[in-house]
Protein backbone atom coordinates (compact mmCIF):
# COMPACT_ATOMS: atom_id res chain seq x y z
CA UNK A 1 0.00 0.00 0.00
CA UNK A 2 2.76 2.16 0.63
CA UNK A 3 4.19 2.11 -2.09
CA UNK A 4 0.90 2.37 -4.02
CA UNK A 5 0.73 5.86 -2.36
CA UNK A 6 4.28 6.80 -3.61
CA UNK A 7 3.08 6.41 -7.32
CA UNK A 8 -0.26 8.48 -6.95
CA UNK A 9 1.66 11.35 -7.39
CA UNK A 10 4.06 10.27 -10.59
CA UNK A 11 2.83 11.74 -13.90
CA UNK A 12 1.86 8.63 -16.87
CA UNK A 13 5.14 9.35 -18.62
CA UNK A 14 7.15 8.64 -15.10
CA UNK A 15 4.87 5.68 -14.58
CA UNK A 16 5.33 4.39 -17.98
CA UNK A 17 9.14 4.74 -18.01
CA UNK A 18 9.82 2.97 -14.93
CA UNK A 19 7.58 0.29 -15.86
CA UNK A 20 8.87 -0.44 -19.44
CA UNK A 21 12.61 -0.39 -16.79
CA UNK A 22 11.26 -2.81 -14.11
CA UNK A 23 8.45 -4.23 -15.77
CA UNK A 24 6.90 -4.15 -12.53
CA UNK A 25 3.02 -4.72 -12.80
CA UNK A 26 2.03 -3.01 -9.68
CA UNK A 27 3.13 0.32 -11.43
CA UNK A 28 1.46 -0.60 -15.05
CA UNK A 29 -1.76 -1.06 -12.69
CA UNK A 30 -1.57 1.95 -11.30
CA UNK A 31 -1.35 3.61 -14.96
CA UNK A 32 -3.98 1.66 -16.43
CA UNK A 33 -6.16 2.43 -12.68
CA UNK A 34 -6.72 5.85 -13.82
CA UNK A 35 -7.79 5.33 -16.70
CA UNK A 36 -10.53 2.69 -16.41
CA UNK A 37 -13.48 5.27 -15.98
CA UNK A 38 -12.49 6.12 -19.76
CA UNK A 39 -11.75 2.69 -20.90
CA UNK A 40 -14.79 1.64 -19.59
CA UNK A 41 -17.07 4.31 -20.92
CA UNK A 42 -15.57 4.07 -23.99
CA UNK A 43 -16.34 0.08 -24.16
CA UNK A 44 -19.69 0.26 -22.76
CA UNK A 45 -20.09 2.86 -26.07
CA UNK A 46 -19.17 0.49 -28.49
CA UNK A 47 -20.41 -3.22 -27.10
CA UNK A 48 -23.48 -1.75 -25.04
CA UNK A 49 -23.15 -3.88 -22.13
CA UNK A 50 -22.40 -3.97 -19.18
CA UNK A 51 -20.42 -7.32 -18.69
CA UNK A 52 -18.96 -7.25 -21.59
CA UNK A 53 -17.44 -3.35 -21.60
CA UNK A 54 -15.91 -4.99 -17.98
CA UNK A 55 -14.78 -7.74 -19.94
CA UNK A 56 -13.37 -5.86 -22.29
CA UNK A 57 -11.32 -3.38 -19.67
CA UNK A 58 -10.00 -6.95 -18.44
CA UNK A 59 -8.73 -8.00 -21.68
CA UNK A 60 -7.54 -4.78 -22.57
CA UNK A 61 -5.23 -4.53 -19.30
CA UNK A 62 -3.82 -8.64 -19.72
CA UNK A 63 -2.61 -7.23 -23.13
CA UNK A 64 -1.19 -4.03 -22.56
CA UNK A 65 0.83 -5.21 -19.14
CA UNK A 66 2.40 -7.78 -21.79
CA UNK A 67 2.95 -5.35 -24.70
CA UNK A 68 3.43 -2.13 -23.81
CA UNK A 69 6.97 -2.16 -24.14
CA UNK A 70 7.00 -3.21 -27.42
CA UNK A 71 5.74 0.14 -28.39
CA UNK A 72 6.88 3.74 -28.54
CA UNK A 73 4.70 5.58 -27.09
CA UNK A 74 4.23 9.40 -26.90
CA UNK A 75 1.47 10.21 -25.35
CA UNK A 76 -0.23 7.43 -23.17
CA UNK A 77 -3.67 8.91 -23.08
CA UNK A 78 -3.92 8.91 -26.69
CA UNK A 79 -2.90 5.54 -27.33
CA UNK A 80 -4.59 3.60 -25.05
CA UNK A 81 -7.73 5.46 -26.53
CA UNK A 82 -6.55 4.36 -29.80
CA UNK A 83 -5.48 0.81 -29.03
CA UNK A 84 -9.11 0.20 -26.37
CA UNK A 85 -11.31 1.74 -29.42
CA UNK A 86 -10.02 -0.87 -31.73
CA UNK A 87 -10.08 -3.68 -29.21
CA UNK A 88 -13.75 -2.70 -29.19
CA UNK A 89 -13.67 -2.71 -32.70
CA UNK A 90 -12.48 -6.17 -33.45
CA UNK A 91 -14.78 -7.51 -30.98
CA UNK A 92 -17.74 -6.15 -33.05
CA UNK A 93 -16.38 -7.13 -36.33
CA UNK A 94 -15.46 -10.61 -35.55
CA UNK A 95 -15.18 -12.59 -38.56
CA UNK A 96 -14.48 -9.62 -40.15
CA UNK A 97 -10.87 -8.72 -41.51
CA UNK A 98 -9.24 -6.55 -38.53
CA UNK A 99 -7.81 -3.18 -39.38
CA UNK A 100 -6.28 -0.82 -37.30
CA UNK A 101 -7.85 2.41 -37.37
CA UNK A 102 -5.51 5.33 -36.67
CA UNK A 103 -6.18 7.84 -34.11
CA UNK A 104 -5.46 11.07 -35.49
CA UNK A 105 -3.16 12.74 -32.96
CA UNK A 106 -4.78 16.37 -33.95
CA UNK A 107 -7.83 15.32 -32.50
CA UNK A 108 -6.70 15.08 -28.96
CA UNK A 109 -5.41 18.73 -29.33
CA UNK A 110 -7.10 21.16 -27.83
CA UNK A 111 -9.17 23.83 -30.49
CA UNK A 112 -8.53 27.09 -30.30
CA UNK A 113 -12.47 27.27 -30.20
CA UNK A 114 -11.96 28.41 -26.47
CA UNK A 115 -9.91 30.56 -27.55
CA UNK A 116 -12.20 32.34 -30.36
CA UNK A 117 -14.87 32.92 -28.40
CA UNK A 118 -13.08 34.47 -25.52
CA UNK A 119 -14.61 38.18 -25.95
CA UNK A 120 -12.88 40.05 -23.15
CA UNK A 121 -9.66 39.63 -25.13
CA UNK A 122 -10.39 42.67 -27.87
CA UNK A 123 -13.25 44.47 -28.82
CA UNK A 124 -12.79 43.17 -32.13
CA UNK A 125 -13.39 40.02 -31.02
CA UNK A 126 -16.42 40.60 -28.75
CA UNK A 127 -18.47 42.83 -31.54
CA UNK A 128 -18.11 39.93 -33.86
CA UNK A 129 -18.89 37.53 -31.22
CA UNK A 130 -21.82 39.56 -30.54
CA UNK A 131 -22.63 39.98 -33.85
CA UNK A 132 -22.03 36.17 -34.58
CA UNK A 133 -24.73 35.19 -31.70
CA UNK A 134 -27.07 37.02 -33.50
CA UNK A 135 -27.15 35.08 -36.61
CA UNK A 136 -27.68 31.76 -34.98
CA UNK A 137 -31.23 30.12 -34.46
CA UNK A 138 -32.88 30.72 -31.07
CA UNK A 139 -32.16 27.45 -29.67
CA UNK A 140 -28.34 27.45 -30.27
CA UNK A 141 -27.95 30.61 -29.41
CA UNK A 142 -29.76 30.02 -25.77
CA UNK A 143 -27.81 27.04 -25.42
CA UNK A 144 -24.71 27.87 -26.81
CA UNK A 145 -24.40 31.15 -24.86
CA UNK A 146 -25.89 29.17 -21.63
CA UNK A 147 -22.63 26.42 -22.19
CA UNK A 148 -19.82 28.54 -22.84
CA UNK A 149 -20.92 32.07 -21.90
CA UNK A 150 -22.51 31.03 -18.29
CA UNK A 151 -20.70 27.70 -17.99
CA UNK A 152 -23.48 25.82 -17.29
CA UNK A 153 -23.49 22.14 -17.50
CA UNK A 154 -25.63 20.30 -20.16
CA UNK A 155 -27.51 18.95 -16.96
CA UNK A 156 -28.38 22.64 -15.95
CA UNK A 157 -29.27 24.00 -19.53
CA UNK A 158 -32.24 20.69 -19.70
CA UNK A 159 -33.31 22.25 -16.35
CA UNK A 160 -33.42 26.26 -17.20
CA UNK A 161 -34.82 25.60 -20.77
CA UNK A 162 -36.80 22.26 -20.78
CA UNK A 163 -34.92 21.03 -23.55
CA UNK A 164 -34.23 17.57 -24.06
CA UNK A 165 -30.72 16.78 -22.99
CA UNK A 166 -30.16 15.19 -26.83
CA UNK A 167 -31.71 18.55 -28.23
CA UNK A 168 -29.16 20.58 -25.70
CA UNK A 169 -26.13 18.42 -26.78
CA UNK A 170 -27.18 19.06 -30.90
CA UNK A 171 -27.81 22.58 -30.24
CA UNK A 172 -25.03 22.74 -28.88
CA UNK A 173 -22.96 21.07 -31.38
CA UNK A 174 -24.40 22.30 -34.15
CA UNK A 175 -23.97 26.25 -32.85
CA UNK A 176 -20.62 25.61 -31.81
CA UNK A 177 -20.09 25.26 -35.33
CA UNK A 178 -22.20 27.66 -36.70
CA UNK A 179 -19.98 30.14 -34.38
CA UNK A 180 -16.67 29.49 -35.26
CA UNK A 181 -17.92 29.62 -38.91
CA UNK A 182 -19.14 32.82 -38.82
CA UNK A 183 -16.41 34.20 -36.55
CA UNK A 184 -13.32 33.06 -38.55
CA UNK A 185 -15.19 34.87 -41.47
CA UNK A 186 -16.11 37.64 -39.32
CA UNK A 187 -12.62 38.61 -37.85
CA UNK A 188 -10.52 37.67 -40.85
CA UNK A 189 -12.91 40.14 -43.16
CA UNK B 1 -14.34 17.12 -11.20
CA UNK B 2 -13.47 13.81 -12.40
CA UNK B 3 -15.44 11.59 -14.42
CA UNK B 4 -16.04 9.57 -11.70
CA UNK B 5 -17.49 12.43 -9.82
CA UNK B 6 -19.86 12.88 -13.02
CA UNK B 7 -20.78 9.75 -13.97
CA UNK B 8 -22.14 9.25 -10.25
CA UNK B 9 -24.61 12.03 -10.78
CA UNK B 10 -22.94 15.25 -10.21
CA UNK B 11 -23.44 16.65 -13.26
CA UNK B 12 -24.26 20.80 -11.98
CA UNK B 13 -22.57 23.47 -12.04
CA UNK B 14 -18.68 25.09 -13.73
CA UNK B 15 -17.19 21.64 -12.40
CA UNK B 16 -19.82 19.71 -14.66
CA UNK B 17 -19.41 22.05 -17.27
CA UNK B 18 -15.99 22.16 -17.17
CA UNK B 19 -15.48 18.67 -18.00
CA UNK B 20 -18.27 18.93 -21.11
CA UNK B 21 -16.03 21.14 -22.69
CA UNK B 22 -13.17 19.40 -21.91
CA UNK B 23 -14.65 16.54 -23.48
CA UNK B 24 -15.29 18.57 -26.76
CA UNK B 25 -11.91 18.60 -27.29
CA UNK B 26 -11.20 14.91 -26.29
CA UNK B 27 -13.05 12.33 -28.14
CA UNK B 28 -11.56 10.05 -25.42
CA UNK B 29 -13.86 11.40 -22.92
CA UNK B 30 -16.41 12.29 -25.10
CA UNK B 31 -17.09 9.03 -26.08
CA UNK B 32 -16.94 7.50 -22.40
CA UNK B 33 -19.47 9.75 -21.49
CA UNK B 34 -21.72 8.71 -24.37
CA UNK B 35 -21.00 5.25 -23.05
CA UNK B 36 -22.45 5.95 -19.77
CA UNK B 37 -25.14 7.89 -21.13
CA UNK B 38 -26.32 4.91 -23.74
CA UNK B 39 -26.21 2.31 -21.18
CA UNK B 40 -28.09 1.96 -18.16
CA UNK B 41 -26.69 0.90 -14.70
CA UNK B 42 -24.73 1.58 -11.84
CA UNK B 43 -21.43 2.57 -13.70
CA UNK B 44 -19.33 3.82 -10.86
CA UNK B 45 -19.71 0.20 -8.65
CA UNK B 46 -18.26 -1.45 -11.41
CA UNK B 47 -15.29 1.05 -11.82
CA UNK B 48 -14.18 0.68 -8.74
CA UNK B 49 -14.65 -2.85 -9.02
CA UNK B 50 -12.64 -3.01 -11.79
CA UNK B 51 -10.12 -0.66 -10.38
CA UNK B 52 -9.92 -3.55 -7.44
CA UNK B 53 -9.37 -6.22 -9.50
CA UNK B 54 -6.65 -4.22 -11.98
CA UNK B 55 -4.64 -3.06 -8.27
CA UNK B 56 -5.46 -6.11 -6.19
CA UNK B 57 -3.78 -8.04 -9.94
CA UNK B 58 -1.07 -6.08 -10.44
CA UNK B 59 0.43 -6.38 -6.92
CA UNK B 60 -0.51 -10.32 -6.68
CA UNK B 61 1.46 -10.99 -9.77
CA UNK B 62 4.20 -9.43 -8.23
CA UNK B 63 3.43 -11.82 -5.00
CA UNK B 64 3.67 -14.77 -7.64
CA UNK B 65 6.83 -14.19 -9.03
CA UNK B 66 8.40 -13.81 -5.47
CA UNK B 67 7.15 -17.13 -4.72
CA UNK B 68 7.94 -18.20 -7.95
CA UNK B 69 11.51 -16.69 -7.39
CA UNK B 70 11.49 -18.62 -3.52
CA UNK B 71 10.58 -22.19 -5.19
CA UNK B 72 13.04 -22.47 -7.39
CA UNK B 73 16.00 -21.13 -5.04
CA UNK B 74 14.28 -24.20 -2.53
CA UNK B 75 14.59 -26.49 -5.25
CA UNK B 76 18.26 -25.84 -6.55
CA UNK B 77 19.45 -26.45 -2.89
CA UNK B 78 17.45 -29.66 -2.42
CA UNK B 79 19.15 -30.46 -5.81
CA UNK B 80 22.69 -29.66 -4.53
CA UNK B 81 21.95 -31.18 -1.05
CA UNK B 82 20.51 -34.62 -2.40
CA UNK B 83 23.41 -34.73 -5.42
CA UNK B 84 26.52 -34.02 -2.60
CA UNK B 85 24.63 -36.81 -0.38
CA UNK B 86 24.81 -39.45 -3.79
CA UNK B 87 27.75 -38.43 -4.55
CA UNK B 88 29.48 -39.02 -1.08
CA UNK B 89 27.76 -42.34 -0.86
CA UNK B 90 29.57 -43.29 -4.33
CA UNK B 91 33.13 -42.40 -2.72
CA UNK B 92 32.70 -45.14 -0.26
CA UNK B 93 31.15 -47.96 -2.10
CA UNK B 94 34.64 -47.48 -4.60
CA UNK B 95 37.09 -47.37 -1.80
CA UNK B 96 37.12 -51.49 -1.78
CA UNK B 97 38.04 -51.61 -5.39
CA UNK B 98 40.80 -49.25 -4.85
CA UNK B 99 41.85 -51.28 -1.71
CA UNK B 100 42.41 -54.20 -4.04
CA UNK B 101 44.09 -52.52 -7.11
CA UNK B 102 46.58 -50.77 -5.40
CA UNK B 103 49.16 -53.35 -4.51
CA UNK B 104 48.98 -54.73 -8.01
CA UNK B 105 49.73 -51.44 -9.53
CA UNK B 106 52.46 -50.27 -7.40
CA UNK B 107 54.45 -53.62 -6.30
CA UNK B 108 56.84 -52.99 -9.57
CA UNK B 109 58.01 -49.25 -8.41
CA UNK B 110 57.83 -50.08 -4.56
CA UNK B 111 61.10 -52.53 -5.65
CA UNK B 112 63.03 -49.48 -6.91
CA UNK B 113 65.66 -48.60 -5.05
CA UNK B 114 64.17 -45.53 -3.57
CA UNK B 115 61.35 -45.92 -0.91
CA UNK B 116 57.61 -46.16 -1.70
CA UNK B 117 54.90 -46.12 0.78
CA UNK B 118 51.94 -47.10 -0.06
CA UNK B 119 48.80 -45.20 2.17
CA UNK B 120 45.99 -47.59 2.56
CA UNK B 121 43.15 -47.31 4.17
CA UNK B 122 42.65 -49.82 6.41
CA UNK B 123 38.62 -48.97 7.74
CA UNK B 124 38.88 -50.99 10.64
CA UNK B 125 41.68 -49.97 12.05
CA UNK B 126 40.46 -46.34 13.15
CA UNK B 127 43.08 -44.89 12.79
CA UNK B 128 44.26 -42.10 9.99
CA UNK B 129 47.44 -42.66 10.33
CA UNK B 130 48.56 -45.32 8.15
CA UNK B 131 52.64 -47.33 8.39
CA UNK B 132 53.36 -49.13 5.25
CA UNK B 133 57.18 -48.85 5.11
CA UNK B 134 58.97 -51.04 2.54
CA UNK B 135 62.78 -50.13 3.11
CA UNK B 136 65.83 -50.63 1.51
CA UNK B 137 67.92 -53.54 2.60
CA UNK B 138 71.18 -51.35 3.43
CA UNK B 139 69.56 -48.86 5.69
CA UNK B 140 68.14 -48.92 8.97
CA UNK B 141 64.54 -49.87 8.41
CA UNK B 142 62.19 -46.64 8.91
CA UNK B 143 59.14 -45.97 9.57
CA UNK B 144 57.07 -43.35 7.31
CA UNK B 145 54.13 -41.88 9.02
CA UNK B 146 51.87 -40.55 6.39
CA UNK B 147 48.89 -38.27 7.36
CA UNK B 148 46.45 -39.18 5.09
CA UNK B 149 43.58 -37.22 3.46
CA UNK B 150 40.33 -38.94 3.82
CA UNK B 151 38.93 -38.13 0.18
CA UNK B 152 42.34 -38.35 -1.08
CA UNK B 153 42.64 -42.19 0.15
CA UNK B 154 40.37 -43.56 -1.71
CA UNK B 155 41.83 -42.22 -5.32
CA UNK B 156 45.45 -41.58 -4.99
CA UNK B 157 48.74 -43.72 -4.28
CA UNK B 158 51.16 -41.77 -2.57
CA UNK B 159 54.38 -42.12 -3.84
CA UNK B 160 56.67 -40.88 -1.34
CA UNK B 161 60.41 -40.31 -1.34
CA UNK B 162 62.47 -39.07 1.65
CA UNK B 163 65.93 -38.63 2.50
CA UNK B 164 67.59 -41.10 4.78
CA UNK B 165 68.81 -38.81 7.26
CA UNK B 166 65.81 -37.01 7.05
CA UNK B 167 63.50 -37.47 9.82
CA UNK B 168 60.79 -39.68 9.06
CA UNK B 169 57.50 -37.49 9.97
CA UNK B 170 59.23 -34.57 7.85
CA UNK B 171 58.59 -37.11 4.33
CA UNK B 172 57.71 -35.16 1.72
CA UNK B 173 55.49 -36.41 -1.06
CA UNK B 174 56.63 -35.79 -4.64
CA UNK B 175 54.47 -37.19 -6.95
CA UNK B 176 50.73 -37.74 -6.52
CA UNK B 177 49.47 -40.05 -8.83
CA UNK B 178 46.25 -40.73 -10.23
CA UNK B 179 44.59 -44.02 -10.74
CA UNK B 180 41.00 -44.32 -11.66
CA UNK B 181 38.92 -46.68 -10.77
CA UNK B 182 37.74 -47.92 -13.80
CA UNK B 183 41.44 -49.13 -15.30
CA UNK B 184 41.48 -49.54 -18.67
CA UNK B 185 43.69 -49.24 -21.57
CA UNK B 186 43.90 -46.41 -24.32
CA UNK B 187 44.97 -47.94 -27.99
CA UNK B 188 45.83 -45.03 -30.55
CA UNK B 189 45.14 -45.87 -34.26
CA UNK B 190 44.89 -44.16 -37.49
CA UNK B 191 42.21 -45.22 -40.34
CA UNK B 192 42.99 -44.88 -43.99
CA UNK B 193 41.15 -45.78 -47.09
CA UNK B 194 42.94 -47.65 -49.90
CA UNK B 195 44.99 -45.11 -51.23
CA UNK B 196 46.50 -44.00 -47.36
CA UNK B 197 44.19 -40.96 -46.87
CA UNK B 198 42.90 -40.59 -43.17
CA UNK B 199 39.32 -41.24 -43.37
CA UNK B 200 37.41 -38.54 -40.94
CA UNK B 201 34.48 -39.24 -38.77
CA UNK B 202 35.03 -43.54 -38.91
CA UNK B 203 33.50 -45.23 -36.32
CA UNK B 204 36.08 -47.79 -34.18
CA UNK B 205 34.37 -50.15 -31.71
CA UNK B 206 35.89 -53.05 -29.53
CA UNK B 207 34.60 -56.23 -30.85
CA UNK B 208 31.69 -57.51 -27.75
CA UNK B 209 31.69 -54.15 -25.93
CA UNK B 210 29.94 -50.36 -25.87
CA UNK B 211 33.49 -48.88 -26.37
CA UNK B 212 33.45 -46.79 -29.52
CA UNK B 213 34.97 -43.71 -30.99
CA UNK B 214 35.09 -41.92 -33.82
CA UNK B 215 38.13 -40.82 -35.94
CA UNK B 216 39.28 -37.14 -36.18
CA UNK B 217 40.42 -34.86 -38.48
CA UNK B 218 42.93 -37.10 -39.42
CA UNK B 219 41.75 -40.10 -39.23
CA UNK B 220 43.27 -40.44 -35.96
CA UNK B 221 41.43 -42.63 -32.72
CA UNK B 222 41.78 -43.29 -29.20
CA UNK B 223 39.64 -45.73 -27.81
CA UNK B 224 39.43 -46.90 -24.09
CA UNK B 225 39.43 -51.20 -24.16
CA UNK B 226 38.73 -53.51 -21.43
CA UNK B 227 41.60 -55.74 -22.40
CA UNK B 228 44.40 -54.44 -24.52
CA UNK B 229 46.31 -57.45 -25.53
CA UNK B 230 43.31 -59.16 -27.09
CA UNK B 231 40.50 -56.60 -28.17
CA UNK B 232 39.64 -56.55 -31.65
CA UNK B 233 38.50 -53.34 -32.86
CA UNK B 234 35.66 -52.80 -35.67
CA UNK B 235 36.01 -49.75 -38.02
CA UNK B 236 33.29 -48.99 -40.11
CA UNK B 237 32.41 -46.02 -42.61
CA UNK B 238 30.20 -45.52 -44.92
CA UNK B 239 30.76 -46.83 -48.60
CA UNK B 240 33.62 -49.07 -47.11
CA UNK B 241 33.38 -52.87 -45.89
CA UNK B 242 33.54 -52.98 -42.07
CA UNK B 243 37.36 -54.25 -41.53
CA UNK B 244 38.08 -56.48 -37.59
CA UNK B 245 41.74 -56.31 -36.38
CA UNK B 246 43.26 -57.42 -33.48
CA UNK B 247 44.96 -54.08 -31.80
CA UNK B 248 48.61 -55.72 -31.75
CA UNK B 249 50.88 -52.58 -30.18
CA UNK B 250 49.21 -49.04 -29.58
CA UNK B 251 49.70 -47.49 -33.27
CA UNK B 252 47.51 -49.56 -35.32
CA UNK B 253 46.75 -48.33 -38.92
CA UNK B 254 43.68 -49.72 -40.22
CA UNK B 255 43.35 -49.71 -44.01
CA UNK B 256 39.59 -49.88 -44.97
CA UNK B 257 38.43 -51.25 -48.18
CA UNK B 258 35.89 -50.10 -50.57
CA UNK B 259 32.72 -51.80 -50.44
CA UNK B 260 31.94 -53.38 -53.47
CA UNK B 261 28.35 -53.30 -52.90
CA UNK B 262 28.32 -49.42 -53.99
CA UNK B 263 25.13 -47.29 -53.42
CA UNK B 264 23.76 -46.65 -56.67
CA UNK B 265 24.01 -42.76 -57.67
CA UNK B 266 20.62 -41.47 -56.38
CA UNK B 267 19.11 -38.51 -59.02
CA UNK B 268 16.14 -36.91 -57.40
CA UNK B 269 13.73 -35.63 -60.04
CA UNK B 270 10.91 -33.09 -59.57
CA UNK B 271 8.24 -31.69 -61.98
CA UNK B 272 6.06 -29.29 -62.33
CA UNK B 273 4.95 -26.89 -60.43
CA UNK B 274 4.29 -26.63 -56.32
CA UNK B 275 3.23 -23.76 -54.15
CA UNK B 276 5.19 -22.49 -52.34
CA UNK B 277 2.88 -22.91 -49.17
CA UNK B 278 2.39 -26.60 -49.76
CA UNK B 279 6.03 -27.61 -50.18
CA UNK B 280 7.60 -29.16 -47.10
CA UNK B 281 10.75 -30.89 -48.70
CA UNK B 282 13.78 -29.14 -49.92
CA UNK B 283 13.97 -27.97 -53.71
CA UNK B 284 16.98 -26.97 -55.37
CA UNK B 285 17.54 -26.20 -59.29
CA UNK B 286 20.37 -27.59 -60.37
CA UNK B 287 22.42 -25.64 -62.88
CA UNK B 288 25.04 -27.88 -64.21
CA UNK B 289 27.01 -25.39 -65.80
CA UNK B 290 30.57 -26.10 -67.10
CA UNK B 291 33.09 -22.93 -65.86
CA UNK B 292 36.66 -23.17 -67.63
CA UNK B 293 38.55 -19.65 -69.31
CA UNK B 294 35.70 -19.26 -71.27
CA UNK B 295 33.37 -18.52 -68.69
CA UNK B 296 36.33 -16.20 -66.71
CA UNK B 297 36.81 -14.34 -69.23
CA UNK B 298 33.33 -13.38 -69.33
CA UNK B 299 32.90 -13.20 -65.84
CA UNK B 300 35.58 -10.68 -65.39
CA UNK B 301 34.17 -8.50 -68.64
CA UNK B 302 30.80 -8.57 -66.58
CA UNK B 303 32.77 -8.05 -62.94
CA UNK B 304 35.87 -5.98 -63.58
CA UNK B 305 36.06 -2.69 -62.50
CA UNK B 306 35.98 -0.36 -65.88
CA UNK B 307 38.45 2.00 -66.66
CA UNK B 308 40.51 0.55 -63.64
CA UNK B 309 43.84 1.86 -65.12
CA UNK B 310 43.30 5.26 -65.94
CA UNK B 311 40.56 5.19 -68.74
CA UNK B 312 42.89 2.69 -71.18
CA UNK B 313 41.86 -0.91 -71.45
CA UNK B 314 43.51 -3.19 -68.66
CA UNK B 315 44.48 -6.39 -69.72
CA UNK B 316 46.12 -9.00 -67.65
CA UNK B 317 48.33 -12.33 -68.13
CA UNK B 318 48.06 -14.58 -65.43
CA UNK B 319 48.69 -18.41 -65.10
CA UNK B 320 47.56 -20.75 -62.32
CA UNK B 321 47.11 -24.20 -61.62
CA UNK B 322 43.38 -25.26 -61.14
CA UNK B 323 43.36 -28.13 -57.96
CA UNK B 324 41.45 -31.14 -57.71
CA UNK B 325 38.87 -29.48 -56.08
CA UNK B 326 38.47 -27.11 -58.83
CA UNK B 327 40.11 -24.07 -57.02
CA UNK B 328 42.44 -21.81 -58.73
CA UNK B 329 45.67 -21.75 -56.89
CA UNK B 330 49.43 -20.52 -57.48
CA UNK B 331 48.82 -17.60 -59.17
CA UNK B 332 51.00 -16.39 -61.51
CA UNK B 333 51.15 -12.74 -63.26
CA UNK B 334 53.38 -12.47 -66.13
CA UNK B 335 52.02 -8.76 -67.16
CA UNK B 336 49.34 -6.59 -66.01
CA UNK B 337 49.05 -2.78 -67.00
CA UNK B 338 48.29 -1.85 -63.05
CA UNK B 339 48.47 -2.84 -59.78
CA UNK B 340 44.78 -2.38 -59.29
CA UNK B 341 44.11 -4.74 -62.62
CA UNK B 342 46.07 -7.87 -60.99
CA UNK B 343 44.43 -7.10 -58.08
CA UNK B 344 40.96 -7.28 -59.46
CA UNK B 345 41.39 -10.49 -61.67
CA UNK B 346 43.16 -12.10 -58.22
CA UNK B 347 40.13 -11.34 -56.29
CA UNK B 348 37.85 -12.49 -59.49
CA UNK B 349 39.64 -15.80 -59.87
CA UNK B 350 39.55 -16.92 -56.13
CA UNK B 351 35.60 -16.02 -55.41
CA UNK B 352 34.94 -17.88 -59.13
CA UNK B 353 32.71 -21.02 -59.16
CA UNK B 354 34.40 -24.30 -59.25
CA UNK B 355 36.07 -24.96 -62.19
CA UNK B 356 34.64 -28.40 -64.40
CA UNK B 357 38.02 -29.53 -65.53
CA UNK B 358 40.40 -30.07 -62.63
CA UNK B 359 44.26 -30.55 -62.00
CA UNK B 360 45.95 -28.99 -64.83
CA UNK B 361 47.20 -25.64 -65.68
CA UNK B 362 45.42 -22.62 -67.13
CA UNK B 363 46.78 -19.34 -68.40
CA UNK B 364 44.67 -16.77 -69.26
CA UNK B 365 44.55 -13.45 -70.74
CA UNK B 366 41.79 -10.89 -70.00
CA UNK B 367 41.77 -7.58 -71.01
CA UNK B 368 38.26 -5.10 -70.41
Amino acid sequence: MEIRHTYKSWSDDELLKQFIATSNQEIFGELYSRYIPLVYGLCLKYLQQAEDAEDAVMHIYEELSKKVSNYEIVNFKTWLYSVAKNHCLQILRKGQPHFFEEIDERLMESENFEHLIDGSESEEKESALNFCLGTLPDEQKKCVSLFFLEELSYADIVEKTGFLLSKVKSYIQNGKRNLKICMVKALNS
Amino acid sequence: MTLKEYIQGNRRGKEANRLERQAMNDPFLQEAIGGYDAVAGNHAETIERLEDKILSKSSVQRHIRALVFFAMAASILLLIGFGTFFLLQKGENKMPNIAQTLPKVNTPVALKDTTVILAQQLKKTSTHEKIIAEVTPNNQPTLALVPINEVAQAETVKEVSYDKSMNVSEAQPVMTKSISPRSTSVLQGKVVDETGQPIIGATVMEKGTTHGTVTDIEGKFNLHVNKPDSAKLIASFIGYDKKEVNAVGSNAVIAMEPSSRTLNEVVVVGYGVQKRTDMTGAVARVENKSFGEKEFIQLCQIKAEKNICDDSIASVQVSCFVTKEGRPSELKFNSFTCEDAKAEIEHLLLSSPNWTKTNRKVVLEISW
